[in-house]
């Protein structure tokens, strides 16, 4: 059963849902990975790795089964593969390297035989000759990656089999991934450190099975979401297996590096025109603004992500003109507390790449929205963070449509408001803050605190772990001390992986909207205003 | 089962909740600053049956059942209520003992003066008096005959006037300073 639906998975792969297995079956042989994705400047490389000799080895990947028609229409790019140099930072000099050929299906004969003869004229214009790995391959390392890993218990599988089996165009099951990561990276399991670190390894392979739904049909936001779960799973069963960060660091990586591809091609995606209106004619206005949202967080991490990196990004300057068109056409929406990370992220965006005060305005409007709506016992609350954009929208309709009272009957309570107030009173907004005062007392701030800081990572803590605590700001409060406490370092609070790797803290801001504490939102800020 | 659940706990007399989705422990602060941990305990109805050898329920029994189980759970939540603002009353020594059938203006009043008032914009008080039908009865009955006592009605204009200005007051506290 297992071993078919691997099969079935690798014979509806693309070249970028296997990228990750394959690179992270690498791993596992001890290779060190330098590169692995898609781009215009690949030359034909899309995973560079150093096996552990030293020796340089170039891959590129083809999906489907490789005949001579394929051969031929893919020769500039299998001619650049062996022909051109490797570039990378990392790479000093000219090394040579071993070029390879990865098809998730079978070579036919006439298209090795092709490749023979091409191997024949490469060796004697001294090119290290190309070598193919095929489908059957493939399937024997991903075999090897998990044998001791699958599911055990019938509702793993269940979830397993729910996942790869769900349509791709709708919404990951992100409790069901979460879930079944959990199982697989052995959490609450007692093993070895070599055991923990191949389960790490194992999870990104079973990550990659449960989303090759998503990956086919392109749904790039769910596997940004799908990644970053799968990485922060990675870290806390990492520390908490007690294993040094040598050791799990290049397995981390590459889900973050998945789910920052996915970002990519959703944030390109959204630049182009007309990407982001209705698609279907007939589209309630509510779930057109959110998608504007969802897209403009997308746009605005991409640009800070590429910042951070030090190269900003290609189309920054289209990133800036799209947000402002957002902002300027009111396409921004608050639809729950949920969609209070993708206005963080536009206001940091807006402040590094635009300017002006627009950013505090968008800043302000987290603010004035939680403190209107949430303050008053009569009216329609934000949902929490806990739902998504959905089902938000879902209840915001249920309300509407069929008079149902689920908003009216939360309480006058708010997960973000105090990380947005915080920042900003930082910016020094006293009187305008003063303006909204009375509202905002009238709130419970709820905090969610982990035992420890590497809880914050996890997906749910259910009634086993952290404290569910409903405080007040004060009235009156002094602005003295409303400053002091914003700028107050909260660092500890936070575990050090989303201190050190700031693409990683970006993702999970955005697809972890109920770990938004005051300690995150101040330490992104910090870093984010001196990109 | 949720309608029967709703006629022993209208919806309309649902306290507005914070749903605690996550966490081992919980707490809350009071108004006056206090923090107050939240005892979560899981709270079950049991509706029994008696199985017969090859028959099932008719849509009759299942209906009753559904009915009992709905009635229980609604009374349920609505002793935890009441015992949650029991043990609020006692704390601030807020009690008001009436004799069944003989409520006094003493009583009213002081009922009146204990309670935390709020108002809307536009200055009209916003709380609701909830009691059972009975009570609300003789409340009813009462205020008809001291429709006219004007002594009556001064005081209560006056514990509404005070209560306006300690809301005002409250209000006012809302500010940042500096």
């Amino acid at each position: 059963m297992n071993e078919r639906l691997v099969e079935d998975w690798l014979a509806r792969a693309n070249e970028r849902s296997y990228q990750t297995p394959f690179a992270q079956s690498l791993l596992a042989d001890g290779f060190e990975i330098l590169r692995v994705g898609h781009s215009a400047h690949e030359h034909g490389k899309d995973v560079i790795a150093i096996d552990p000799k030293g020796k340089i080895h170039a891959y590129q990947l083809k999906d489907g089964n490789l005949d001579l028609k394929a051969l031929e229409a893919n020769w500039g790019q299998i001619n650049a593969l062996v022909e051109t140099q490797v570039e990378h930072p990392a790479l000093k000099g000219q090394p040579n390297h071993q070029p390879w050929l990865v098809v998730s299906g079978e070579t036919s004969i006439p298209a090795e035989d092709r490749i023979r003869t091409h191997n024949i004229t490469w060796k004697k214009r001294g090119f290290t000759t190309l070598r193919t790995l095929s489908g059957r391959q493939l399937l024997q390392r991903f075999a090897k990656m998990a044998s001791n890993f699958w599911p055990q218990m019938p509702e793993d599988s269940h979830r397993l089999f729910n996942l790869y089996l769900t349509e791709g165009h709708g919404s990951l099951d992100r409790d069901g991934l979460a879930k079944l990561l959990s199982g697989v990276s052995g959490s609450g399991t007692q093993s070895g450190k070599a055991d923990a670190a191949r389960r790490l390894a194992a999870a990104n392979l079973f990550a990659s099975y449960a989303m090759s739904p998503f990956y086919a049909a392109k749904n790039h936001w769910e596997l940004i979401q799908g990644w970053t779960i799968t990485a922060a799973q990675i870290a806390w069963s990492a520390v908490n297996a007690g294993l040094p960060l040598t050791s799990w660091r290049a397995t981390f990586r590459m889900a973050v590096e998945e789910a920052l591809n996915s970002l990519q091609a959703l944030a390109v995606e959204a630049l182009q025109q007309n990407a982001l209106g209705p698609g279907i004619g007939f589209e309630i206005d509510e779930l057109t603004r959110t998608r504007c949202t969802i897209c403009a967080g997308a746009i605005a991490v991409k640009a800070l992500v590429d910042r951070y990196h030090g190269n900003p990004w290609e189309h920054e300057q289209m990133a800036r003109e799209t947000l402002e068109r957002l902002l300027q056409n009111q396409r921004i929406c608050i639809w729950g507390e949920s969609a209070v990370p993708f206005l963080l992220a536009v206001s940091w965006a807006v402040d590094q790449i635009g300017g002006d005060y627009a950013a505090d305005k968008v800043l302000y409007s987290i603010v004035d929205a939680i403190a209107t709506q949430n303050s008053s016992h009569t009216s329609a609350k934000l949902a929490p963070p806990y739902d998504p954009a959905d089902e938000a929208n879902a209840k915001l309709l249920s309300r509407v449509l069929k008079g149902h009272k689920a908003m009216e009957l939360q309480a006058t309570a708010s997960y973000a408001l105090e990380p947005a107030v915080l920042l900003f009173a930082r910016r020094l907004w006293r009187n305008v803050l003063a303006g909204v005062w009375s509202p905002i007392t009238k709130v419970d701030i709820v905090r969610l605190v982990p035992e420890s800081p590497i809880d914050l990572l996890l997906w749910t803590w259910g009634n086993s772990r952290g404290s569910n605590q409903s405080r007040k700001f004060s009235a009156p409060q002094s602005w003295t001390a409303l400053l002091a406490e914003a700028r107050r370092d909260e660092d500890v609070s936070l575990p050090d992986v989303l201190k050190s790797e700031l693409d990683f803290a970006l993702l999970f801001l955005l697809c972890f909207p109920h770990r938004l504490t005051t300690g995150l939102a101040k330490n992104l800020d910090n870093r984010l205003r001196t990109l | 089962m949720f309608a029967a659940k709703a006629k022993v706990f209208p919806l309309h007399l649902h306290p507005q909740v914070l749903q605690i989705v996550e966490g081992k422990r919980s707490d809350f602060q009071r108004d006056d600053g206090m923090i107050k941990p939240i005892n979560i305990k899981r709270h079950s109805v049991t509706v029994q049956h008696q199985i017969k050898d090859g028959r099932g329920m008719t849509l009759e029994d299942f209906r009753k059942k559904a009915e009992e189980a709905g009635e229980a759970l609604g009374r349920q939540m609505w002793e935890n209520i009441t015992a949650v603002v029991t043990e609020a009353v006692a704390e601030t020594g807020n009690e008001v003992k009436v004799k069944k059938g003989n409520l006094t203006q003493e009583d009213l009043l002081r009922m009146i003066e204990a309670r935390e008032h709020n108002f809307d914009e536009f200055g009209n008080p916003t709380g609701t008096l909830v009691c059972g039908s009975e009570f609300a009865d003789e409340v009813k009955k009462r205020m008809e005959e001291w429709k006219d006592d004007k002594e009556f009605h001064a005081k209560a204009a006056d514990i509404t006037r005070r209560k306006k200005a300690d809301f005002n007051e409250r209000e006012a506290r809302r500010r940042l300073v500096g």
